[in-house]
């Protein structure tokens, strides 16, 4: 497999603060790969460092394959990258008009097809100054603005921020069809889990700057199973769960078991408990995700 | 596109800037008229003190139109942990070098402007001040190449400042630093073929009749310094 972003062992330090923390990160070509965090995990602060905006304090990281503390082949990166900032900020003085005509030029692949596309879609005022634009319609200009450049990776910060449901949904929808149809890579952090897991591949899920979860959605559901035992008898002693139960919930004589691998030797273990009855059910992605900051 | 960014995040400095020198120059015309002339000073220490005046102004426009580098927003205009356009221009596939040249290019020719402007002004003020002393045009000239000459070291000192402190902070601090100099080079014995400061008051061209050839190397050596200093520490530096 071809990996657009890769990084090992990165370390961000501020001070004697570390915001990333030795990670290690690997982003399919051509997959939409969720970054997903609390607050002050460290996401920014990565996508920061694969745009050069800091430089790493350790560790390695690069992007198409070229190491993004190369400041000779820098801006090659930078070209083939469409970006989304989490703040989003434009230029207030400029108009949304000019803001195009002045972003098209740094980018010879830039594609005027989608930015008349996203201009009718977005419904945004061209002549308007984008120091007026509400924080909805500045997000959406700076998402046209990442997307017409013709990029071959989108890193976005936050994309949906400030947009309404309606909004959400489209740009959804809209980066779905960009993986699918053009093969660009999306690389994107956000709060919103339902909105990473109606689109991601990939997630990684990075607390204090370290990758705790990491892998295929997919696999990740499957290996991820919430089991509900019911025993028939109070027990004597507490029960020593093997390896692979990430959190235990227990009322009476019933438990709630999270496991995150390990699932036969588990369920060998519940079958030994007396008369105990099971019941398995699939684990949705905010669940995965407070689990594993939990337990962290 | 570079330069029209730059441009249209600095007119504002640079309008403001030549409409304050224009008011001075125009408001000391006009006064000129009427105003009694003390003839107890003798006329060169009064055009010095004057063209030292004029020159605060000129300091002043410097560091003006030095502001607005990679860093712009004030934190109190965006929020804390904010970063206003800064992130938008960084990520665009342009070198941080080539960054801050196109900002301190653009800087450089509204400064360029602002001299031409204000030594015109002053070409039109003077003669009316001092009718009793003559100004020649190549003596202008000479004034404008000196005062910008001067003004470019003030200029890059301020862009240096501006590569890591936000607008506001920049221009407080540039006036700070360049005030301390001032104080500096008043207790300290410049020798005076050397002193930007007298280069542009007392021992102007329009005094002497020739370029302030020593303070106007200093002060290229300085600006150049400096901005090499910009260059080092915006490529290096965490945004």
């Amino acid at each position: 497999m071809e990996w657009v972003i890769e990084t090992q062992d990165l370390r961000k330090t501020f001070g004697k603060q570390s915001a990333v923390d030795g990670l290690n990160l690997r982003v399919p070509r051509g997959s939409i790969y969720g970054f997903l965090g609390k607050n002050g995990a460290g996401k920014t602060t990565t996508i920061e460092l694969l745009l050069n905006i800091v430089r790493p304090s350790g560790g390695r990281a690069s992007v198409f394959g070229i190491p993004v503390t190369d400041l000779a082949r820098s801006t090659e990166i930078r070209q083939r990258v469409g970006f989304v900032s989490e703040d989003k900020g434009l230029y207030p003085y400029m108009t949304v008009g000019q803001m195009i005509r002045f972003t098209r030029p740094f980018f010879p692949g830039w594609r005027d097809d989608l930015e008349r596309r996203y201009l009718e879609l977005f419904n945004l005022p061209l002549k308007k100054k984008v120091g007026d634009l509400s924080k909805g319609m500045g997000s959406k200009l700076m998402l046209l603005l990442a997307v017409a450049r013709g990029a071959d990776l989108l890193i976005l910060d936050e994309p949906t921020d400030g947009l309404d449901p309606a909004a959400v949904e489209e740009v959804l929808r809209e980066l779905v069809s960009l993986a699918a149809l053009n093969g660009t890579t999306i690389f994107f952090s956000s709060h919103q889990l339902p909105e990473v897991e109606q689109i991601a591949e990939h997630v990684c899920i990075i607390d204090r700057g370290k990758a705790v979860v990491a892998g295929a959605l997919d696999e990740l559901k499957a290996q991820y199973q919430r089991i509900q035992v019911v025993v028939d008898r109070e027990l004597d002693e507490p029960v020593r769960w093997v390896d692979g139960v990430v959190k235990v919930r227990q009322e009476g004589r019933m438990f709630s078991l999270l496991v995150s691998r390990n699932v036969e030797a588990i369920l060998a273990q519940i079958r030994s408990l007396p008369g105990a009855s099971t019941e398995q059910f699939p684990v949705s992605l905010k669940e995965i995700f407070l689990e594993s900051v939990r337990t962290n | 596109m570079l330069w029209m960014k730059n441009w249209m995040e600095t007119r504002w400095r640079f309008l403001s800037a030549v409409a304050v020198f224009s008011f001075v120059v125009i408001s000391s015309y006009l006064q000129s008229a009427n105003a009694p002339r003390p003839n107890l000073i003798p006329v060169e220490q009064r055009l010095g003190v004057t063209l030292s005046t004029f020159a605060l102004f000129f300091v002043m426009q410097a560091v003006l139109l030095a502001g607005s580098g990679i860093k712009t927003q004030a934190p109190f205009r965006v929020g804390k942990g904010l970063h206003g356009s800064m992130h938008f221009t960084l990520s665009l596939p342009v070198s941080r070098l080539r960054l801050l040249a196109t900002r301190t290019g653009m800087g450089a020719l509204e400064l360029f402007m602002a001299v031409l402007l204000g030594v015109t002004g002053l070409v039109l003020l003077l003669p009316r001040q001092f009718p009793e002393m003559t100004f020649l045009v190549l003596d202008a000239v000479e004034y404008a190449f000196t005062v910008f000459a001067c003004l470019i070291a003030c200029f890059c000192v301020s862009v240096v400042l501006a590569t890591f402190l936000d607008d506001v902070w920049q221009m407080w601090a540039s006036l700070i630093l360049l005030g301390a100099v001032r104080g500096l080079a008043g207790v300290v014995n410049i020798p005076e073929k050397f002193d930007p400061f007298r280069a542009l008051g007392s021992a102007s061209p329009f005094m002497t009749h020739t370029i302030p050839w020593g303070a106007v190397a200093v002060c290229l050596t300085l600006a150049a310094a400096m901005w090499l200093l910009a260059a080092r520490i915006v490529q290096t530096r965490d945004y």
